[in-house]
């Protein structure tokens, strides 16, 4: 066996040149992929990042309540005992919040837009404040100053909020600046506020551009609604890998302690009234999802990536495997000789097979590490340098402003042991028709 | 040139069979790629352009220069929020622009959006006909509506109680709670006879106020010409009801938004699954997402009996019965047996269902001719409520499917200038001025709109939350008065728009017309900017240009590779053809000669199956030409301009295509056939060994 390496790790030496070209071939297309799988990942954890900062816990207990069948309130009713419930009932949870959730316009002197508004009680979100940034003035306003004003703190504070860059340059406000807020609440009836900008934070994609942070107080004061009733309980887990187990677990302990449950609907709550409002039933049911849910209308983008990547990828392979044929059958016919002089002195067929399979592995471990390697670290690079995306489709479709990379070992591993083994797939033909040769016919054969 | 430095690469090509096969197969996929995927952006993106200008952009959008955002009809990114700016006096613009020799019509357009509530007050309803039956001393019709406004209160306090536990505000609550009792008792209708001013009072002050609103839909509208739009966006066609008559304010639905959003839920899944089912080939069996929405369809059976009255809840029960012997007991068990549908069953219950039930039920929120309230929040921040006549719903041909081309609602000039509420410029300052006399925390917007336009009906402030502030509402006289004025083209074209839609003759002289309309607009101070049809369709419209660049950068990858593979190939070849190559320059032949052969050798090899693969191209594009590629998604009839793409391509397609392949080929065989050039006679006929 050692031996058999060593001979094909010779005859690929020998070939310098041909080794070299098809090392090239398979570490650009190795390269291609690492990056192409990184910026899929980049794109799925923006989402994932930005989903869990901006509008869903790993796991979310929401739901509806219905005063008569045609209402849809996105509403949880005593909603501290619930999160009790929750806390005792499941293992593994990093931190509960409780936030309030409406819609409505933030209106501005100069402009208006239509925001999805979340009341957070902001003392009890230390991770949210440890993950939202400050924008510097100068990113909203012209001629702003290159350091961030406001203090996502004073959340706290009655009729505050907090609005990302991409709306303040809408809007043309700045921190402290005053807002109205205007809502319809749940009798249809349209309430306003007068509000206060305490904080302008960085934009995290589109998701962001639909998104502001209210003092609770405040919000539930627009929707008329009592102490105990929220919108939803998000549960941040310690490891978010677990939330479709947790969710499980989670309506199990739920219905357990006598709630009733929506059936499990993968999308986002806002896709849901309808639905509730055509069924029968009035009160309170809870619907559970995971944050993957209520951003499941982002995914065609992450899906659409992976398309594109995946056929671009067999096509190159395709071509590469044809090249790895060729080049094969050629170097079986140039060194029909050297095969039927092996096979005289006693290797055996199995043996020359494996030789050429050997030839095959190493050029495919070899060249698919190189390349997957430079491209991994290429992403990297590309991704620590926050680079801004020019395009709004392109940001559109990547979610953020900037291009994110994501690589992970085991994208590089999996991309390694594909390449190597359709590397080895590719070499099977002409290793089979070496392995067929009969030894005198080889021998006398003129090359 | 000579014979045999034809025929020297035809033998070579000819014993170098597999190198031929593999080289040749490659260039045959690359020509096969390029030309197929060329002609099928350029495909999309003209099926695209159409979509986009002949359903709402035209082909040039003019817009005010004093905004400087980017006009984005299809949306930029924020709900709202967009500021085209205004044009103050679009008939100045229409004559200036309508001279050039390249425009053919300048469209005004303004955009504005709002709320409409299905269903209405159904107590107001009932309380106006008690009045009429009180003076026409009708008493058995007089006892109905007692019957039918009691069954309203019961639900009203069922869901008054159920409020209590969500409400912050209890008192309210429970003093409405008690309204709602007192006209449950006996009593209460005592002397309704006798003195009816006093109940009707309490019912019209404590009760209506209770009643629902009804459903709430979000519009977008646009605020057009309605004469010259559909004149000169030719796909425009009604498909129900008529146009708003000329001079007449009016309002023209979309059959998208008629069908999806303001369609009773339980037609409208009818209409969904056998979509899904007859259209996309799906199978409610198979289909999650197919599975789920049959599953949910019984439980909606409210929609239905909610909208029967007693003597249609009869006849249903009886039909149902006929339908399904096996269903039992009384009709909402019955419908339930009824809405369970399968693979098997769905046909014959979708056609029972629109020829028994759809006719005894209101199959949408209005009818055409029906008066709706559009409600707006204006430009200054106020609410504004109009009542305009639905005259009917329209579409773009080819588009029927596309909820982006059926994105906007149609209305006249005059109502959308009155939902998007002009302010002039001494409005907005003075404005302005209260605002910084007063501290804004305690005048509000709407206080100072009350202060600039004499006072709405409310005086709440702002810390008063549960009010309906600053609506600004019109009495039912004065909307019938404007239902029935009527307005002159020039009241249309002399006032503000937002933006001009500019519609050529000739889509192709875009460039120019861009150009004459820049020199009009300096000349005449216009202050006008301009943007194309891409440009204004925002993310849409730069959506082809990523499609572009992904597929550039898919072939320039994939000849980046077949260049390394062709060319290994080659070299190798070159190798083995040492001796053969030796022998050659031993009898003479030039380096020139011996690199001639070569590079015509892949030439040919070039050539042929670079043609080979163009026409397979050619030839699967006019395939699909003829049967279309249909549209996977909604998305993609926007993309396609119809439910399928027929994509064409030209002859310059298959040209490009063929040229790249022959470059790159004969690129990659310039340093094998230098290698080639390097053998010495001598060393190359002693062989390798």
């Amino acid at each position: 066996m050692k031996r058999l390496f060593i001979i094909a790790f010779r005859n690929l030496l020998q070939a310098k040149q041909r080794t070299l070209m098809l090392s090239l071939a398979l570490s650009i297309v190795a390269l291609l992929l690492i990056i192409l799988l990184a910026l899929s990942q980049g794109v799925a954890n923006t989402m994932r990042k930005s989903a869990t900062i901006l509008v869903s816990g790993h796991i979310n207990v929401a739901g509806f309540y219905k005063a008569k069948v045609d209402d849809s309130f996105p509403l949880v009713t005593n909603v501290k005992q619930i999160e009790q419930t929750v806390l005792n009932g499941l293992d593994g949870i990093d931190y509960t919040v409780i936030r309030q959730r409406g819609w409505g316009k933030i209106i501005s002197a100069n402009n208006r837009i239509q925001v999805s508004i979340h009341g957070v009680e902001i003392e009890k979100e230390p991770g949210l404040k440890s993950r939202l940034r400050m924008a510097l003035q100068s990113e909203y306003k012209e001629g702003g100053q290159n350091k961030a004003l406001g203090d996502i703190n004073q959340l706290q504070e009655l009729d505050t909020v907090a609005i990302f860059a991409g709306q303040a340059k809408k809007l043309e406000v700045d921190v402290g600046d005053p807002l109205t807020l205007t809502t319809e609440t749940l009798a249809g009836r349209v309430n306003t506020k007068d509000v206060r900008i305490v904080a302008i934070l960085k934009d995290m994609g589109f998701l962001s551009n639909w998104t502001i942070f209210s003092d609770t107080r405040g919000l539930k004061e627009l929707y008329q609604l009592n102490e105990d009733t929220s919108g939803a309980i998000q549960v941040y887990l310690k490891d978010p890998d677990q939330a479709e187990q947790a969710m499980a677990t989670l309506r199990t302990v739920l219905s357990d302690a006598g709630h009733d449950l929506m059936e499990h609907n993968p999308n986002p709550f806002w896709q849901k009234f309808q639905i509730v409002q055509g069924e029968n039933w009035t009160g309170q049911k809870l619907d559970l999802t995971t944050w993957d849910n209520e951003v499941s209308f982002l995914k065609w983008a992450v899906t659409g990536l992976d398309a594109v990547s995946l056929s671009l990828v067999g096509i190159l392979l395709v071509i590469i495997a044809i090249g790895i044929i060729n080049t094969m059958l050629i170097s079986v016919r140039e060194r029909t000789r050297e095969i039927g002089s092996l096979r005289a002195i006693g290797m055996h067929r199995r043996q020359v097979l494996l030789m050429f399979v050997l030839e095959a592995l190493i050029l495919g471990v070899v060249a698919t590490t190189v390349g997957a390697c430079t491209g991994a670290a290429l992403a990297s690079l590309v991704d620590s340098a926050q680079i801004k995306i020019p395009s709004a489709a392109v940001q559109a479709i990547l979610l953020s402003d900037t291009l994110n990379l994501t690589v992970t070992p085991s994208q590089i591993l999996k991309t390694i042991a594909l390449f190597t083994f359709f590397s080895i797939g590719a070499s099977l033909i002409p290793a089979s028709r070496a392995a067929r040769m009969e030894p005198v016919k080889a021998i006398h054969h003129v090359g | 040139m000579n014979r045999t430095l034809i025929l020297i690469p035809l033998r070579n090509l000819a014993a170098n069979k597999t190198t031929s096969l593999i080289v040749g197969s490659i260039i045959f996929f690359g020509t096969f790629l390029v030309v197929l995927g060329t002609s099928l952006i350029d495909s999309i993106d003209a099926s695209m352009s159409k979509s986009i200008t002949s359903s709402i952009t035209g082909h040039i959008q003019v817009y005010s220069d004093a905004t400087d955002e980017k006009l984005t009809l299809f949306g930029g990114g924020f709900m709202g929020g967009d500021n085209m700016g205004e044009l103050r006096n679009f008939a100045d613009i229409r004559t200036e622009l309508e001279n050039l020799k390249e425009v053919k019509a300048v469209v005004p357009m303004g955009f504005v959006n709002g709320s409409i509530s299905g269903g209405g007050n159904r107590i107001d309803q009932i309380l106006e006909e008690m009045r009429d039956a009180l003076a026409s001393a009708d008493s058995v019709t007089l006892e109905g509506l007692k019957g039918q406004l009691q069954t309203i209160v019961r639900d009203l306090l069922e869901s008054r109680n159920k409020l209590l536990d969500i409400a912050e505000d209890q008192v309210t609550l429970l003093q409405s709670i008690q309204d709602l009792n007192r006209v449950l008792e006996t009593s209460f209708w005592d002397s309704i006879e006798s003195t009816p001013d006093k109940t009707l009072n309490f019912l019209e002050n404590n009760i209506a106020k209770l009643g629902d609103t009804g459903k709430i839909e979000y519009l977008r509208n646009l605020g057009t010409d309605l004469e010259r739009f559909p004149k000169y966006f030719d796909r425009f066609e009604i498909t129900r009801g008529q146009m708003v008559p000329a001079g007449k304010r009016g309002y023209i639905i979309s059959t998208q938004m008629y069908e999806n959003r303001l369609k009773n839920q339980i037609a409208r899944q009818f209409d969904k699954i056998h979509k899904d089912k007859f259209d996309f080939g799906k199978s409610i069996a198979e289909d999650p997402d197919l599975k789920s929405r049959v599953d949910r369809l019984p439980r909606q059976y409210r929609r239905i009996t909610y909208e029967l009255t007693p003597e249609n809840s009869r006849i249903l029960a009886t039909k149902l019965e006929k339908l399904l012997p096996e269903a039992t007991g009384d009709l909402v068990s019955k419908l339930k047996v009824f809405l369970n549908v399968n693979d098997d069953n769905f046909k014959s219950r979708h056609d029972f269902f629109y020829e028994v039930i759809a006719p005894m039920i209101k199959l949408y929120w209005f009818n055409i001719g029906d008066t709706i309230t559009i409600r707006s929040v204006t430009q200054s921040g106020y609410y504004k409520s109009l009542n305009v006549i639905f005259y009917g719903t329209y579409r773009f041909k080819g588009l029927e499917e596309s909820s982006m081309a059926g994105a906007f609602n149609l209305m006249d000039m005059l109502s959308f200038r009155e939902l998007y509420g002009v302010m002039t410029e001494e409005m907005k300052s003075e404005m302005e001025e209260i605002r910084k006399e007063v501290e804004f925390q305690e005048v509000g917007r709407e206080n100072a709109e009350d202060l600039l336009f004499g006072g709405a009906e409310s005086e709440s402030t702002t810390d008063d939350v549960d009010s309906v502030a600053f609506e600004s509402t019109v009495s039912p006289t004065e909307a019938d008065a404007l239902i029935q004025e009527t307005f002159s083209d020039k009241e249309i074209n002399q006032g503000l728009s937002l933006t001009g839609a500019v519609i050529l003759h000739n889509q192709k002289d875009i460039d120019q017309a861009l150009a004459a309309i820049d020199s009009a607009n300096n000349t005449k101070q216009l202050h006008l900017q301009t943007t194309t049809w891409q440009g204004a369709s925002g993310i849409v419209g730069q959506l082809i240009y990523v499609i572009r660049g992904v597929l550039y950068f898919a072939i320039f990858i994939i000849f980046l590779v077949a260049f390394v593979i062709i060319n290994n190939s080659m070299v190798m070849a070159t190798t083995e053809r040492t001796p053969e190559i030796g022998a050659m320059r031993a009898i003479g032949a030039h380096r020139k000669f011996v690199m001639r052969i070569f590079i015509l050798e892949t030439l040919i090899l070039g050539i042929s199956t670079g043609v080979l693969g163009a026409c397979a191209a050619a030839g699967l594009l006019s395939y699909l030409g003829t049967v279309g590629i249909p549209a996977p998604a909604d998305f993609f009839i926007f993309l396609f301009s119809g439910k399928h793409l027929y994509p064409t391509f030209s002859i310059s397609h298959l040209l490009f295509g063929i040229t790249v392949v022959i470059l790159i080929s004969v690129a990659s065989t310039i340093y094998p056939a230098r290698i080639a050039t390097q053998v010495e006679p001598i060393v190359a006929m002693r062989g390798r060994d």
